[in-house]
């Protein structure tokens, strides 16, 4: 393992990627479809079939990869960029492709892991398990020995542990490894659409299927304990750790008790992508556009930049 | 409606057909797909891949221009394309190559028009075969008569190529025919320093000896993809002896990694390591793949590979995939003097099976009309055994005035080694060395396999990520690895996976099969490697698998 994360100066084999071209037309059409959200202060990066776009500045830049972004992970260096057919780092003024092994899948999640000295990278996809990267998202390697199936939807890190739960089209696993090693964590089997841990020790599961599932010890054992609606597709958690939950059709539903019972969100449309929340606000990517909520609760369309 | 898994499927499968608009509600809509479409008289083959395969699309002049391959294929594309207007050709972003991708576009009414049939099984011959019988490639029976393919193959192809029958019905034709994987050696390397070329029979104990001798400085004695400690393993029989048939359970099989042949898996898996960790004589990490390995022998970065037989002939021009002749170049001296190629070394007790001639079967989409997959086999005919073949080989004669360019497939699959009007032939283009080895391997007796014996099991079963990513850790893990915990452990897994699954065969009809399939197997092994019959594989029979069968 590398004593420090190295700087891009210290890549002498990345290829270079184009430098970001200067910033494009704003707005795109009405109605694009949002994949990919992810936090960035009071602010948003967005992902879509036409690229990346920052909520402060609108222009939209277009990955080293063909088809859409459908994850985004910030970064000390800059952002990660996991799509439908590669994957790219944006540092430094210009974007780099990552060079990957282990398969071309598309990613459904990324999630940084801190690491004694440095921060390892992971990448759920649909298809190759689990991709690991230990220099900043320049380079990803297979990382699923222990997981039973390689689509693998969504990951989430314990905020003090470290712990890695991984959500799979076979159930639930957990690193202590920062993914090198994974262990199935209960005997379910069901294919889970979403995790999220909601303080220290306790991290919510949702099913595909809508069962809701909570562990308090880690991911050690699972116990079930509601059920929203089925095609959940992202857990967000919210100020005061409100659970909010998008759908593939049914909009966006919270709980405030941890997930034993759900409401219905005002104003969200049908159909979410993925949430994001930050220090004052949430964030949803929808087939609407980009949408945003101070409560969790009343949802509007983000001002600036729609990422297609 | 589609869950999130399904979208991001069909995203990564459909690339820009799936852009724009509601995304969701565009895909429960489904994509318009076929590998082809007729429209009245028109008929539109599409190609996946990227190259596309099998053929390309037709390439400019200009490309052509630049590159007599490009030229000789358009000219014998153009031939048939001329005696079948209506037709056109068209590229489509489907990965072909990528299982779950071609699956997912076959499913969904959007792959292409042909595809390597294997791909849909990961490359393995019971789950590819599995996959025609669950429709996902249309049934070529009948134009495989009406094109006389039969009497087109090499004899040398014939054997395998009537293996790939699912209950009578073919669902592909054939399309490449390859001698198998073996070692690519440094032959000036060796006589420099005095060394025996490795000959066919070999062992892996003569490889490691040979691997050590020749490691010096910065070239390591070979370079490995990051799964050779499989082909290690399969020496020794692993793929047979790790797993019994058990027709009481339902999934119809148990794997037994510790009680039969621990010592076995453990001697291969110590003397692997020590060649990686003591004798340092390997380059290697766990993201090596078969361009990885090639890079290094082309460079002199290693002095063997493991490699498919066709590698030999890799063209020179193509410098995105330096092969033999770009190493013999760079050092100024005749290919043969400086590349051999020999099929793999044998386990323990003589046994063979890791060099096996292999044929890539050329599939259809079970979505194309009846008129576009009649056109879509007869393009495959003219290109592969006809005109169209003979047309490229006269064509590149003329363009390049190089035997190698000609015939840069060294084991046909039409056996044709001569054409008229080119001077030379398959044996002068490519030396005697490498193809009297490519003949031998050729001719290596074929292992029967389960997937000719045992009913189509129609359901996919528990994958192989346990198994590998074990494999993994025994190639790459520093330190000491406990091996017999790992074999335990690795049981334990794929055992409680293979409980999960219900086999669709019948308990009768798997045993039925599966006796067949062993006495075969006994039988093959007693006529070709009988010290490994008599010292491993007969007791094993013997004592596990004929109690487990009754």
């Amino acid at each position: 393992m590398p004593e420090h994360a190295r700087t891009l100066d210290e890549q002498p084999e990345l290829t270079p990627g184009s430098a970001i071209p200067a910033a494009e037309s704003a707005v795109l059409a009405a109605g694009s479809a949002v994949l990919a959200v992810a936090a960035a202060g009071d602010d948003a990066w967005l992902g879509g079939f036409s690229g990346v776009a920052h909520t402060s500045s609108g222009a939209v830049e277009r990955p080293p990869f063909d088809g859409p972004v459908t994850s985004l992970l910030p970064v000390a260096d800059g952002l990660v960029v996991g799509g439908a057919g590669g994957m790219a780092l944006r540092a430094g003024g210009r974007w780099w492709p990552a060079q990957v092994r282990g398969g071309h899948s598309p990613v459904a999640d990324l999630v940084s892991v801190p690491v004694e000295h440095e921060t390892v990278l992971l990448a759920a996809t649909i298809g190759d398990g689990v991709l690991r990267s230990e220099d900043g998202g320049r380079h990803f390697v297979g990382s699923s020995f222990g997981l039973q199936d390689r689509e693998a939807t969504t990951l989430s890190v314990g905020p003090h542990t470290g712990t890695v739960i991984a959500g799979t089209a076979d159930g639930l696993f957990r690193s202590h490894k920062a993914g090198r090693v994974w262990r199935r964590c209960t005997q379910l089997t069901a294919p889970v659409a979403a995790v999220a841990y909601t303080s220290d020790r306790t991290a919510i599961a949702v099913l595909e299927q809508g069962e809701v599932l909570r562990s308090d010890d880690d991911g050690g054992t699972w116990a079930a304990v509601g059920e929203v609606t089925a095609g959940v597709t992202d857990l967000a958690v919210g100020a005061g750790g409100t659970l909010v939950a998008g759908t593939a059709g049914d909009g966006l539903w919270l709980s405030y008790d941890d997930g034993a019972t759900w409401q219905r969100a005002v104003d969200a449309p049908p159909v979410v992508h993925c949430l994001a929340a930050g220090p004052a606000r949430i964030y949803a990517g929808t087939d609407a556009g980009p949408m945003t909520s101070d409560d969790a609760m009343h949802w509007s369309s983000a001002d600036h930049a729609r990422a297609h | 409606m589609l869950n999130r898994r399904e979208m991001l499927r069909l995203l990564a499968a459909g690339g820009a057909a799936a852009a724009s608009g509601a995304v969701i509600t565009s895909c429960t809509g489904g994509t318009p797909g076929g590998g082809g479409s007729d429209d009245g008289a028109d008929v539109v083959l599409r190609f996946g891949g990227d190259p596309t395969w099998p053929f390309d699309v037709m390439p400019s002049a200009e490309v052509q221009e630049e590159n007599p391959v490009k030229k000789a294929y358009a000219e014998a594309l153009q031939t048939w394309l001329d005696d079948n207007p209506g037709v056109t050709v068209e590229q489509v972003a489907t990965d072909i190559w990528d299982q779950q991708a071609l699956t997912t576009a076959l499913s969904g009414g959007t792959a292409p028009a042909m595809f390597p049939g294997n791909v849909l099984g990961g490359w393995n011959v019971a789950a590819t075969k599995s996959a025609f019988a669950q429709g996902l490639a249309a049934d070529t029976t009948e134009l495989l008569e009406s094109y006389d393919m039969d009497s087109k193959l090499a004899d040398y192809a014939k054997p395998i190529w009537s293996t790939w029958q699912v209950n009578g019905a073919y669902y592909g034709v054939p399309n490449y025919f390859g001698a198998g994987n073996g070692i690519y050696f440094r032959r000036d390397l060796i006589a420099e320093l005095g060394l025996q070329e490795p000959q066919p029979g070999w062992t892996w104990s003569e490889f490691r000896e040979l691997a050590r001798a020749l490691t010096d400085g910065d070239r390591k004695g070979a370079a490995f993809q990051s799964t050779a400690l499989h082909v290690r393993l399969i020496a020794d029989g692993w793929l047979e002896l790790s797993k019994l048939p058990d027709p009481e359970s339902a999934w119809n099989w148990r794997w037994d990694y510790t009680t039969t042949h621990a010592d076995t898996w453990t001697r291969a898996i110590e003397d692997f390591r020590a060649m990686v960790f003591e004798d340092e004589s390997i380059l290697s990490d766990v993201a090596f793949e078969d361009g990885d390995t090639r890079n290094a022998f082309a460079q002199g970065r290693a002095a063997m590979i493991i490699s498919n037989s066709g590698f030999f002939t890799a063209d020179p021009n193509d410098t995105s995939n330096p092969g033999p002749s770009n190493l013999a170049e760079s050092l100024g001296m005749p290919l043969e003097e400086v590349v051999g190629w020999i099929q793999h070394p044998r386990g323990e007790h003589g046994r063979f099976g890791d060099t096996q001639a292999f044929m890539t079967v050329m599939s259809f989409s079970p979505d194309l009309s009846e008129e576009a997959l009649d056109k879509a086999v007869s393009l495959h005919d003219w290109m592969i055994f006809g005109q169209g073949w003979e047309i490229e080989r006269e064509v590149l004669w003329e363009e390049t005035q190089s035997l190698q360019s000609v015939f840069n497939d060294p084991a046909p699959v039409h056996g044709r080694t001569e054409v008229e009007g080119v001077p030379g032939d398959l044996v002068e283009a490519w030396g005697e060395q490498y193809m009297q080895a490519v003949e031998d391997a050729s001719a290596l007796p074929l292992p029967p396999n389960e997937g000719n014996y045992l009913p189509v099991e129609e359901t996919a079963g528990p994958a192989l990520t346990a198994e590998e990513d074990m494999e993994s850790r025994w190639s790459f893990e520093r330190g000491n690895v406990d091996i017999a915990a790992d074999l335990a452990n690795l049981e334990q897994t794929r055992n409680t996976q293979a409980a999960d699954f219900t086999s669709s065969v019948d308990d009768d009809e798997f045993a039925e099969g599966a006796r067949a399939y062993y006495e075969a197997l006994q039988q093959f092994w007693q006529e070709h490697a009988p010290d490994y019959a008599a010292d491993v594989f007969d007791p094993w029979y013997e004592d596990h698998v004929r109690p487990a069968l009754g």
